[in-house]
């Protein structure tokens, strides 16, 4: 089970990334009730550049480990980006039951703001830094400009809407119910009210996509210990009720269409669970991640995705709540990925602790993390008690 | 697979028919590795596009049935033709009248 969770999120943080690591840890244990010697198990994640700036970290999860002074006995590494966390804590509940460890840490973070600040995204790292291959056919894929994953997702939003007549305005309800969340969680980084207007009004980035559709890449880590129950942890006994995951590699040119993500596959043995799910995180790199979500879970049809997100009300007040704390639109993407924001707004839901934002009787939520520039990785997590 | 001259040169698999852009040593449909290397008409129609700091980044569907990304040189739109010219170190498209 989940035993404990914390982070620490800032837009520029100050210290070291290894003492960034380290507090969110100290967090996770406190609420866990355990101390370091007791974990025996580390799954990480990492994209290049954007631990502490470095394009690479020579043995990478052993250095993590040398930091937090633990030993372990279970080291883990999954390189699915924004889809990672959620499968790090499958295989940490796989790695606990088995006998493989006792307690397992996730560690999921990094700092953003070095890569920030060379005005690259993780996805065009390879415009900032020498010596990073992103596929095998960067002679004739990287030869070309582009602002990746930005303008990749926008070729999909331009797509949705030649296809299906998805409009702006549809996109920005997104963003504009988000924040209605995001007013009740004291962690978020934008909790003034926003209107469509102003989602309308925000400047154009990469067309049809504006800057209030995109997260705002921060510095943060977000640790989850996973272990036995029956240890001192006031958590709920959760458990997890669906694991599915997905892997499309192919370039996108290549797919049949760009509209469809690997989540219509991960999240298909979780359609008989929709009806009992009390809320949804939904990875939320741009607004049309969650719609494209939306549609691959299963909770609108292909095309409808638009029509769902202006009408059904997805507030923490409304029918269908998704996104609860107001998402890493809100809350910022630490380190490029978005995976820990939306799992812990999950446990904070299941476990009540949602403050003014607490969906009543939480007792299933659906997570689906989305990773890679192409979107190739979708991992779904249903957890429940 | 190679953009020697502005040329677009693409891959036809012989055992399923299937022709592709990406490089690879075995056909992605079938894994037939009977592999003709061809060279593209240049002649195509956009897919997707977008706008961003000036410029268009599209994903181009050649005539010949496989897409690619590239840039843009005009104002288009979804299923606009366009035609390959030579850019720097790269073929780039324009849009046909
Ligand atoms: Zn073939």
């Amino acid at each position: 089970m989940i035993l404990g969770f914390g982070s620490v999120v800032q837009k520029t943080y100050p210290g070291t990334t290894f003492q960034l690591m380290s507090s969110a840890v100290d967090q996770a244990l406190e609420m866990a009730q355990l101390t370091r010697d007791k974990i025996d198990g580390i799954i990480a994640t990492f994209l290049p550049g954007t631990f502490d700036g470095n394009v690479a970290l020579h043995f990478y999860t052993s250095q993590l480990a040398q930091y937090l002074g633990i030993r372990p006995r279970f080291l883990d590494y999954v390189d699915f980006g924004g889809a990672s966390a959620l499968a790090m804590l499958y295989r940490a509940e796989k790695a606990v039951a088995s006998g493989d460890a006792d307690n397992v840490i996730l560690l999921v973070g990094g700092k953003a703001s070095p890569v920030r600040e060379k005005r690259v995204t993780a996805d065009s790292v390879d415009r900032a830094f020498s010596g990073i291959r992103l596929t095998p056919f960067d002679e004739v894929f990287r030869v070309y400009d582009d602002m990746n994953p930005v303008t990749d997702y926008a070729l999909v939003a331009t797509r949705h809407s030649h296809l299906f007549g998805t409009t702006d305005e549809q996109r920005a309800s997104i963003a504009v119910k988000q924040r209605f969340n995001a007013q009740g969680n004291p962690r978020a980084m934008y909790r003034d009210p926003l209107k469509v207007e102003d989602v309308l009004s925000s400047r154009m980035i990469s067309t049809p996509l504006r800057l209030l559709e995109i997260v705002y890449p921060v510095d943060g880590f977000h640790v989850f210990v996973v272990g036995k129950s029956g240890g001192k942890s006031n958590m709920r006994p959760l458990s997890i009720k669906y694991f599915g995951e997905a892997h499309w590699p192919e370039m996108p040119p290549e797919l049949p269409d760009i509209v469809s993500t690997p989540a219509v596959e991960s999240a298909r043995g979780a359609r008989s669970l929709l009806e009992k799910v009390d809320c949804f995180q939904l990875y939320d790199s741009f607004t049309i991640t969650v719609l494209l979500q939306i549609e691959d879970i299963g909770l609108a049809e292909k095309g409808k995705g638009g029509k769902f997100a202006q009408e059904v009300d997805f507030t923490y007040k409304g029918e269908i709540p998704i996104n609860t704390g107001g998402g890493s639109l809100n809350v910022g993407q630490p380190a490029y990925m978005s995976g820990g924001v939306i799992l812990e707004e999950g446990l904070i839901q299941l476990n009540g602790m949602g403050g003014p934002r607490q969906v009543k009787g939480v007792d299933t939520v659906l997570l689906n993390g989305i990773g890679g520039w192409n979107r190739a990785h979708s991992t779904t997590l249903v957890l429940g008690e | 697979m190679t953009f020697n001259e502005g040329r677009i040169e693409y891959l036809h698999c012989e055992e399923c028919g299937h022709n592709f852009f990406y490089p690879r040593d075995r056909c992605p449909r079938c894994h037939g590795n009977r592999l003709e290397r061809r060279t593209s008409s240049g002649n195509g129609k956009i897919f997707s596009y977008t706008e961003f700091q000036g410029g268009i980044y599209a994903i181009v569907e050649m005539d010949e049935g496989f897409r690619l990304y590239a840039n843009v040189r005009n104002k288009v739109k979804i299923g606009d033709r366009v035609r390959a010219v030579q850019g720097k170190g790269r073929p780039e498209f324009v849009r046909e009248p």
